[in-house]
């Protein structure tokens, strides 16, 4: 790779891996979508572009080919090997993340590959001599879309914003952020797709009020609704269906092929060709009245006839399926269609132009269509990206919600919601339980997500056990179970006995997701420069840590300098030097180090000021204004 | 073509990109340094810096009427050295074509000679 | 000289380790300070105990505090500071919300009032009557029917009017409490307790018109 410089001032040259005061952070903003992924970066002129492969084009297909000998081939070349290799060639994995077997085999009709039950209840993915993990596959995609980015940057990244469907539940989450993990990237945000559609959208237009976003993509439906303003994106609701997309356009076609030929057990080959048929059938059908196809695995050269009118009224249904959802989430927002300032179509799906008429049916407008739908959430995670990395200005205030109720299995299957959908987050809930036999030392908790009020019927996150509760008459040991979602909107649930103080704490994830070491293990096998990342990596969070020091210290001086004499002057002066010193270099062992060591030096500095402030205090007040 | 005092030559694009930053800094006859420095996964990196004085055991050249600066001791590492200037939407700099390079570093930003 | 804010000893700064005043920021070192979790959700938004806040100045405060504390903005900071700022807009989240719904609101101020809840109160006959009709009502609507959602929304409606009047009367409970009485009488907190448990109800019975809505509404299609 190709490293670009810059003629620095005489001294002032930079070490590798290091970056200069001004210098930026290279950064990206990832759309990892079901059929298609793009990376996006901010350009040098300020505005955030696509950065294409070297004949031009920017989307990748999320597609991954298995062949022999550990070879995999990603995006357009496992594309080509999907009608000659069907069985070893992945499509949409983006629908089996954070799913179980059960759930993708009710959901998807037709798969060219083997399916099982890997740990956890995770699915695995049979893709001939392979055996993967959706969380593997969508790493071999950002793989990609991280080298492409770094070439056309001109150096490693420091961080990804990556979007998901903002209806994605948590185990899905987990697995897109451990995806990142798995291909060695650093995730600055997990953002959801419709906000950063807004985002770019917003930015680009200078649009003010309510806008509702509705993103059909090709495996998932979103609709969110924002708030916009000058410098603040408040989404106020937010729904959808994490399996519901443009792949389920094509399968209607698929199926309507097969029922026209007789073909009732096809094998894998003629399902990928039948597929390919049906993606180009809808797309034509965007634009023509009526398409004649050449029928799959048919030597004689037999064609099929589709019309507007039938395929239409064939997947009314499933289109119809987004519309009470839009409702909803306008009633949790409180607000009519007539109040909106206008609908912003994200997604290649809403070409189709059905899905166009029923949505400016259902909000009484025409839809607003003037971004490139394929491009604007890798655009808007893009701007996101700079923003985190501290290289543009953070004007921009971004505020989302949970896009699911989150709650706790109790007695009767019942869901006990603990946060509620549509709370803004980051947020925190916590709810009091207490034993119901008498003697009881344990207590199991069943994490669950979703609207059901059945638990049974929910998302399953995670199940636990709080043990040690010491044995007390039913109903007197009180329970205390948090459920706090970071900014990312990813849970963490921990659990306390409040009059022992017993706690556990987990970060959900084992029902569908990966452990740590498993992680690690896969970081070892797939990374070649992994370790010159990790290491540059590591190296960068001391230093941020070591600045942080030196500016505090740096401030204290100035404020409480004259508490020192020269000799400690000086001590306190060396430590920081010392500490400065090992920020030059390339150990991050050796910044910690010396972070512990300035610590040691410079007690009898902070001790000193903590007493000057005590005599201050003392003496200018009376004793009881100081409790 | 291979000489051993080839030197280091920058193209017409590199030439006129120096001369403007130059001029921009406001000196605008001065000169521009490039060296090595030991550092990185691999071994050794480039430098590229204003010079604003010229060195005992320092070799000059010009290309294109900029005069280019290259520390004696680095000499050997970087003869023959081509510095280009690439610009793309996304980033900008000068590139270093060195006929003695063998291997970079993953990320790049290192060499092996 | 300008005149400094007082220097509180108690409390050191986790980053420079001096003296700080309780706030957002060190003074010295400008790091980010953890929240103070006694203090109420009003005085985080620089609010007065009440009702009825201040919507704008609420609403002005909120948007400011969070351009200073959200996790965007820390995204480049030590881990220290960038748990402070999960833990501060986890706060900031949950005091809005508390504060701009009138039942939690209500809710939360019988709280630092120090009113405790005497277990169930016995329901009185009127409100009694007032639920069988509801049920009744709703138990007449079939969501699968052609006239279904005419009648939800009448539903709806008539009980939407109910929030809106028990609100009212909550705001005027509190208005009396805090003019007459030092402190709030337990009558006075007692009525206001049994409002905000009729406000639930008939939030609860909105959520079951809305459920019974998204059915008749799946079947119009």
């Amino acid at each position: 790779m190709d490293v670009l410089l810059e003629i620095a001032e005489p001294g002032q040259s930079l070490l590798p891996h290091q970056t200069g005061p001004g210098s930026r952070k290279r950064v990206v903003g990832i759309d990892l979508g079901t059929t298609f992924s793009l990376v996006a970066a901010i350009s040098l002129e300020g505005k955030p572009l696509c950065i294409p492969d070297d004949d031009g084009v920017c989307a990748v297909p999320s597609v991954v080919h298995y062949g022999a000998g550990q070879t995999v081939r990603v995006g357009q070349a496992a594309r080509e090997m999907a009608l000659s290799h069907p069985e070893s060639t992945i499509a949409s994995v983006k629908r089996y993340m954070g799913r179980g077997v059960e759930d993708i085999r009710a959901r998807m009709a037709t798969i060219p590959h083997g399916l099982e039950a890997g740990e956890g209840g995770m699915v695995r993915i049979l893709a001939g001599e392979a055996n993967v993990s959706p969380v593997e596959v969508s790493a071999e995609i950002l793989k990609l879309l991280k080298k492409r980015a770094e070439e056309a940057l001109g150096g490693s990244l420091q961080g990804a914003v990556i979007t998901v469907p903002a209806y994605f539940d948590d185990a899905q989450r987990q697995a897109t952020k451990d995806a990142a993990r798995v291909a060695g990237l650093e995730v600055l945000r997990l953002l959801n797709e419709p906000t950063a559609a807004a985002l770019a959208y917003g930015l680009d237009k200078g649009s003010e009020g309510l806008y509702a976003i509705y993103d059909l993509g090709g495996g998932t439906f979103d609709i969110s609704l924002l708030k916009l303003e000058k410098e603040l994106f408040q989404v106020m609701a937010t729904g959808g269906d994490s399996a519901l997309g443009g792949d389920d356009l094509d399968q209607w076609i698929v199926q309507r092929i097969m029922t026209e030929t007789g073909v009732s057990d096809p094998d894998p080959g003629w399902i990928q060709a039948c597929r390919k048929i049906a993606r180009e059938v809808k797309e034509e059908l965007s634009e023509a009245n009526a398409v004649t196809f050449p029928l799959p695995g048919s030597a004689t050269g037999q064609t099929g006839h589709i019309t507007r009118e039938a395929f239409d009224s064939g997947v009314r249904d499933l289109i119809w399926r987004t519309i009470p959802i839009c409702r909803r989430v306008l009633k949790d927002a409180g607000v009519a269609p007539e109040a909106l300032q206008g609908v912003v179509l994200v997604g290649g799906s809403t070409r189709v132009p059905l899905v166009r008429q029923m949505v400016a049916e259902f909000f009484g407008r025409e839809p607003l269509v003037d971004l490139d739908p394929d491009q604007v959430v890798a655009l808007g995670a893009a701007h996101q990206a700079e923003a985190l990395a501290g290289n543009a200005p953070a004007e921009m205030l971004l505020l989302d919600v949970t896009p699911l109720s989150l709650g706790i299995e109790t007695m009767g299957d019942l869901m006990e919601r603990i946060v509620p959908r549509n709370a803004p987050i980051p947020t925190a809930r916590a709810q009091e339980f207490t034993t119901f036999k008498d003697g009881q030392t344990a207590m199991a908790i069943h994490v669950v997500q979703g609207e059901r009020e059945l638990a049974s019927q929910c998302r399953s996150l995670a199940r636990f056990e709080l043990r040690g509760i010491p044995p007390m008459t039913a109903g007197a040991a009180r329970i205390r179970v948090t459920y706090q979602v970071d900014a990312d909107g990813l849970l963490t649930v921990s659990a306390r006995e409040e009059t022992t103080g017993v706690e556990q704490s987990i970060t959900v994830k084992p029902s569908y997701g990966l452990t740590d070491d498993e992680i690690a293990n896969m970081l070892q096998e797939a990374m070649q420069h992994g370790e010159a990342d990790m290491l540059a990596r590591l190296f960068n969070e001391a230093k941020v840590e070591a600045d942080r020091v030196l500016a505090a210290a740096g401030a204290a001086l100035r404020e409480d300098g004259d508490l020192l004499n020269d000799e400690e002057l000086k001590q306190v002066k060396g430590a920081m030097l010392a500490l400065w010193e090992t920020t030059q270099g390339q150990s991050a062992d050796a910044i910690n180090d010396r972070i512990q060591k300035m610590d040691a030096q410079t007690r009898f500095f902070a001790q000193r000021r903590m007493d000057r402030s005590l005599k201050q205090a003392m003496t200018g007040r009376k004793v009881d204004d100081f409790e | 073509m291979t000489t051993a005092a080839q030197g280091i030559s920058l193209t017409e694009r590199a030439a006129r990109q120096a001369k403007s930053m130059l001029a921009k800094r406001g000196t605008p006859d001065g000169a521009i340094r490039i060296g090595t420095t030991t550092a990185g996964c691999s071994g050794f990196s480039y430098k590229l810096e204003y010079a604003d004085q010229v060195e005992d055991g320092d070799l000059v050249y010009e290309s294109f009427g900029v005069r280019v600066v290259l520390d004696g001791k680095s000499a050997l590492l970087l003869d023959g050295t081509l510095v280009d200037f690439d610009s793309s939407p996304f980033k900008s700099g000068f590139k270093f074509s060195n006929p003695k390079e063998k291997e970079r570093c993953g990320c790049g930003e290192s060499f092996k000679v | 000289m300008n005149p400094t804010p007082p220097r509180i000893h108690s409390q050191a700064c986790w980053s420079c380790r001096g003296p700080t005043p309780a706030g957002l920021f060190c003074t010295t070192c400008n790091a980010l300070l953890p929240p103070d979790m006694g203090a109420n959700r009003f005085a985080l938004f620089g609010l007065e105990p009440s009702y009825e806040p201040d919507a704008a100045i609420l609403e002005k405060n909120h948007r400011a505090l969070q351009k200073q504390l959200h996790p965007d903005f820390f995204a480049q900071r030590g881990p220290t500071e960038r748990r402070l700022s999960l833990e501060w807009t986890t706060r900031l989240n949950e005091a809005w919300q508390t504060l701009t719904d009138p039942v939690a609101r209500a809710g939360y101020l019988l709280e630092l009032l120090g009113w405790k809840s005497t277990g169930r109160p016995a329901l009185d006959p009127e409100f009694l009557e007032e639920v069988m009709t509801l049920r009744e009502a709703l138990e007449e609507v079939d969501p699968l029917a052609p006239d279904a959602l005419p009648k939800l929304a009448t539903l709806k409606t008539t009980a939407r009017g109910r929030l809106k009047v028990e609100e009212s009367q909550i705001a005027h409970w509190f208005r009396r409490a805090h003019s007459h009485e030092h402190p709030p009488s337990t009558d006075a907190l007692g009525e206001i307790a049994r409002l905000v448990d009729r406000m639930r109800y008939h939030r609860r019975y909105l959520e079951e018109l809305d459920r019974l809505e998204d059915r008749a509404f799946d079947q119009d299609a």
